[in-house]
């Protein structure tokens, strides 16, 4: 089948893509290293180059890499879930229900006690808000409730966020959470990667398993049931799915959002509107987004004073208005 | 032959209850219409068949069988379900939309098979959708869309096709096609079941009626005696004329 073929080759090219992003963000840097001096830094056994290709560069590419494929692949899932393509885990206020999560593993000082803390209550954070937007659209809420709901959320997660900042007894506390809050993958550690990998993995693993009966959803609900399609089941592996892959996201790299809304809508003209042909390459193609990013950030200021979730909320934000403008359009 | 039975059959959406005692027969290889006036209980008896809802009590069968006893992919493809207000929430091509259909006997991980393929082709064909099957839903008519979403509900050649309220919103002349569509699938053996609200349309285009009332049935006739005058004025409040045998409601009758 042609049409098959052609999007064999388009994904496995965004599977290259997001690997060449991230070995230009593995060899790139503020450092004066060559590019030879920090590929053979990852095998040295000690001196600089082995510091800052494994306990820098390393991680910062590998979570670049996971970090995008959980939010792509998360937006891609929501969006099928909803039949809504404004959903994404930034704008339904899953990925700041995870943010409180892990705010709270900070506040109480759980992180110290050990560093499973952070994703683990980053993914109850995360399914928390993801039952209750379930529970919204269960209710027959329509497109408006449904993004109404994520801001509601969205905005209690923050507000509950900040009070724990400004509770928070330590300054020391208050600007680590508020530097994490902003979304880096700067200052990350392998076992950061070690603790995210298999969280994000299992999440889009149960994603990719809904593939086929989001497209079912396509026809409404009770008509995926009459295809055979257990619906129930369908939307808890979205929402656990999501959670796993958001949650352990968000506790690594902070607030990251738009990827997951703007990454499918830019797969759209290639694959098509069915959501089971989306999962996948919006996750390769946000894996490649993140580490791009990443690097700009790095480009752009040096110094890194400007945040990679900054950078993807200046530029997603606008995008995110435009898509409304262009639905109400078409409307 | 029955294609499917309800036998006293009660039903509730959130402690309300919808039906009450339904007793009636769906025949294979005929157009069953299902009429009655709004919240009469002909969707939720639709949804009943497909296990969408559970029922309080009664029992039905679906092929001679307990609902019960069916395997969710089995029921699946013995029964077809095209909703109210159907429509495709993504612009999806028309090809595969209908392609849907087909789900019920897709392996996990399986392409479509050649069978699928050629069966999609062929309904495509059937309801004349076929010139606009690369197009994507999004670019299409009304009246094509209706087309495209009937010919998905056949693609599951199921025996049984549970069709709720398909020509609303088309204009006469697709109404018109739409119902023959469902006359030509009845005549190839399947039990077409179809809510109405147009009483010509089920007059002219069914085998039988089922006129629902209150969430009980008042008649389960062929057209001519269940849309009698008297049925008509009692349970829809109107008069009507006939032309050819077909009902044309006319003014609403006196309180």
């Amino acid at each position: 089948m042609p049409h098959g073929a052609r999007e064999t080759g388009l994904t496995l090219a965004l599977a290259g893509l997001a690997l060449l992003c991230a070995l230009a963000s593995f060899l790139l840097g503020p450092s004066h290293l060559s590019a030879g001096q920090v590929v053979s830094g990852l095998f040295a056994p000690h001196g600089m180059a082995s510091v800052i290709a494994r306990e820098i560069r390393l991680p910062r590419a590998l979570l670049g890499l996971l970090v995008g494929a959980a939010l792509g692949a998360s937006g891609a899932a929501l969006q099928g879930l909803f039949r809504n393509p404004l959903a994404e885990p930034g704008v339904t206020g899953v990925a700041s229900s995870a943010g409180l999560g892990a705010v709270v593993a900070f506040y109480f000082g759980l992180v110290s006690l050990s560093p499973l803390f952070l994703p683990a209550l980053a993914v109850v954070g995360a399914l928390v808000a993801a039952a209750i937007l379930f529970i919204l659209s269960r209710a027959g809420a329509g497109m408006v409730a449904l993004v109404l709901g994520g801001v509601a959320v969205a905005s209690f997660a923050t507000a509950l966020t900040a009070l724990a900042l400004s509770l928070s007894p330590n300054p020391y506390a208050m600007s680590d959470i508020v530097v994490w809050m902003m979304g880096a993958l700067k200052d990350r550690t392998l076992g950061d990667v070690v603790f995210t990998a298999p969280l994000v993995l299992i999440g889009i693993l149960l994603l990719l398993t809904t593939a086929r009966g989001l497209d079912a959803f396509t026809l409404g609900e009770e008509a995926a049931h009459s295809l055979g399609i257990d619906v129930h089941s369908l939307r808890r592996r979205v929402v656990v799915g999501v959670a796993f892959a958001t949650g352990a996201a968000t506790a690594a790299a902070g607030a990251v959002s738009f990827v997951g809304l703007v990454v499918p809508h830019l797969l759209r003209p290639f694959y098509g509107y069915a959501p089971s042909r989306l999962i996948l390459p919006s996750a390769l193609g946000a894996a490649a987004l993140v580490c791009a990013a990443d690097i700009a950030v790095r480009l752009i200021s040096p110094d890194e004073k400007l945040p990679l979730g900054v950078l993807t909320a200046l530029l997603g934000a606008p995008f995110f208005v435009w898509l409304i403008l262009r639905m109400r359009r078409e409307t | 032959m029955t294609a499917l039975a309800f036998d006293n059959v009660s039903a509730s959406y959130g402690g309300t209850p919808v039906l009450h005692n339904v007793a009636a027969t769906i025949r294979a290889g005929a157009v069953t219409g299902l009429v009655g006036p709004n919240g009469a209980g002909k969707t939720t008896l639709l949804r009943l068949a497909i296990r969408w809802l559970k029922s309080d009590a009664g029992a039905i069968s679906v092929l001679d069988r307990p609902l019960a006893e069916w395997s969710a992919q089995a029921l699946a493809r013995a029964v077809s379900y095209l909703p109210q207000e159907a429509d495709a929430h993504w612009p999806i091509g028309a090809t595969e939309l209908v392609a849907l259909g087909r789900m019920p006997y897709r392996r996990p991980l399986a392409p479509p098979s050649r069978e699928d393929t050629r069966i999609v082709q062929e309904m495509l064909a059937q309801c004349d959708a076929a010139e606009f099957a690369e197009r994507r839903m999004d670019e299409l008519s009304a009246g094509e869309r209706a087309r495209v979403l009937l010919a998905r509900a056949l693609a599951v050649q199921a025996p049984i096709l549970l069709a709720d309220e398909p020509a609303a919103y088309l204009d006469p002349a697709h109404q018109l096609r739409l119902m023959e569509l469902l006359r030509a699938e009845a005549v190839r053996g399947t039990a077409v079941v179809v809510t109405l609200h147009d009483l010509s349309l089920a007059s002219r285009f069914c085998d039988e009626v089922i006129v629902l009332h209150e969430g009980a049935v008042a008649v389960q006739a062929e057209p001519a005696l269940a849309l009698d005058d008297a049925h008509l004025e009692k349970i829809f409040g109107v008069r009507a004329i006939r032309v050819d045998g077909i009902v044309v409601p006319q003014e609403r009758s006196a309180p």
